[in-house]
């Protein structure tokens, strides 16, 4: 991802059929995104985002 | 039956008396010389120092580059998410207008306020070109002729440079300045840059050239706010009547220690009386004291006619007691509240400063619909996902979902990642 920049993206989180997650209301489910560093040097930072997956019952 | 002739209702208007003050030496003006040279110098300097970031970033060490969002102070970078730090300092310098105002009275206002700062250089100005007060009375009153046109020629001329250069570093703090200053000398700056620049001109000439003390008692809203700040312990500048009352001559039996000579008067930027008492227009700038006491040294009296006081104090001289120190005035439950509320705010602001990571995340799930049945049978969800990387170069980021289910459905307090825990692999998406 480019220096000093702010990307926007769609994430798609998909629950098998027939698992937990797909059959209950709502699931609580965390985004996490790792700082992989640059070619040169490995990254220490690691972000956390708590979130709902919604099942077929939301 | 005649009636008498009703008298014309007093006049609501009195035009304005321009106020020449006269020059002063002493504690108080020497230290108004030194703050001003350091507030100028910092106000004009600053948008010219740079600083190394690295090859992706600007290099002037205060910028606010709107164009790009993002805030440079020194090694600090504030991002727009960020924004809680400038309200943060925003507090801490209200809470800091309040501290001193509870302890000094309107030091601000006296030594600080770019108004007090701008209108003391003009009449540096002002005095160097058409000379001392009696000059400039004389000057003012005189008709125009060719000395009078050309001494108001350079004065204004003088004025219109600073009110430029004051208006030019304004607006340098927005983009970097060696380019801009380059572009407004070849006339190729963007129109916001000139019109910033000649409306803050325009202001800095009217304002420190002409209005000067009437910003303070009709346009500011400050004076009529500091009384809520201030109480009987806030030292302000007073005149000790039971000592300098009845003024008069020198040396004539029951006259008090004020000649009248009207020195205070004479060198007072505000054009006020202090011996009328405490008034809104002092700025408490302390100038008075300086002029008081040079004539008391003159004259042999002790020094301190006129001083910074508290109303307890004067409570406590009246009775003929000793004022408290200094340090009693300053340290009272009002200021220590507002010290450790101004540093509480700015330890938050350090050490969330320092916990901060160098990439943002912001998840939204979308709803619209809250899930979408796939043709197998699975359930999909969307999020929408900014990303910010503050790191001064680019970097690879790994994007993982971890979900928590109870295990069997009996045990809520169970954690786990889900039998559909998901990770992107290999974890370097060409898209990121």
């Amino acid at each position: 991802m480019p220096a000093n920049e702010t990307l926007s993206a769609s994430v798609y989180v998909t629950a098998p059929a027939g698992s937990a997650a797909a059959e209950r209301e709502r699931t609580d489910m965390t985004i996490w995104i790792e700082d992989q560093g640059t070619d040169a040097q490995p990254g220490t930072d690691r972000v956390r985002k708590d979130t709902i997956f919604n099942g077929k019952d939301g | 039956m005649s009636t008498p002739e009703a008298s014309p209702p007093p006049a609501l208007y009195a035009a304005r008396e321009p106020i020449f003050p006269r020059r002063v030496k002493g504690t108080f003006r020497t230290l108004k010389w030194w703050l001003l040279a350091l507030m100028l110098g910092v106000y004009y300097v600053t948008p010219w120092l740079r600083w190394d970031r690295g090859p992706n970033l600007p290099d002037q060490a205060v910028l606010l580059d709107l164009a790009n969002r993002r805030f440079f102070f020194f090694m600090i970078e504030i991002w727009p998410h960020e924004f809680y730090f400038v309200a943060g300092l925003l507090i801490m310098a209200g809470l800091g207008l309040f501290l001193f105002t509870s302890a000094a009275g309107r030091v601000w206002c006296g030594y600080a306020c770019p108004q007090t700062v701008w209108t003391d250089l003009f009449i540096l100005v002002e005095r160097w070109i058409e000379g001392d007060r009696n000059a400039r009375l004389r000057l003012h009153r005189q008709k125009w002729n060719a000395e009078k046109i050309r001494k108001r020629a350079v004065k204004w001329t003088i004025w219109l440079l600073i009110a430029l250069a004051t208006g030019g570093a304004w607006v340098f703090y927005f983009t970097d300045a060696p380019t801009l200053a380059a572009n407004l000398i070849a006339g190729t700056a963007h129109p916001i840059a000139y019109t910033t620049m000649f409306i803050l001109a325009a202001t800095t000439f009217a304002f420190g050239g002409f209005a000067r003390e009437q910003i303070c008692i009709y346009a500011c809203p400050w004076p009529r706010i500091q009384a809520a700040m201030m109480d009987e312990d806030t030292l302000t500048i007073a005149y000790r009547d039971w000592r300098g009352e009845p003024r008069g001559k020198q040396g004539v039996e029951g006259n008090g220690d004020c000649i009248d000579c009207l020195a205070c008067v004479n060198v007072c930027p505000m054009g006020i009386d202090i011996r009328d008492g405490e008034q809104m227009a002092c700025i408490t700038c302390g100038l008075c004291i300086d002029a008081c006491n040079d004539i008391m040294d003159k004259i042999g009296k002790p020094r301190g006619l006129i001083g910074y006081l508290a109303f307890t104090d004067e409570t406590r001289e009246r009775e003929g007691k000793e004022p408290k120190s200094v340090w009693k005035h300053v340290f009272r439950p009002r200021t220590v509240l507002y010290t450790t509320l101004w540093a509480g705010i700015g330890i938050g602001l350090i050490v969330a400063l320092f916990l901060r990571t160098e990439i943002d995340v912001n998840v939204t799930p979308v709803r619209n619909p809250t899930f979408v049945t796939l043709s197998d049978g699975s359930i999909r969800n969307t999020y929408d996902l900014r990303l910010r990387n503050k790191h001064s170069e680019d970097r690879w980021f790994d994007i993982s979902v971890t979900s928590e289910a109870p295990l069997d459905g009996r045990s809520r307090a169970a954690r786990t990642c889900a039998s559909w825990c998901l990770r992107t692999k290999p974890c370097r998406p060409a898209s990121m």
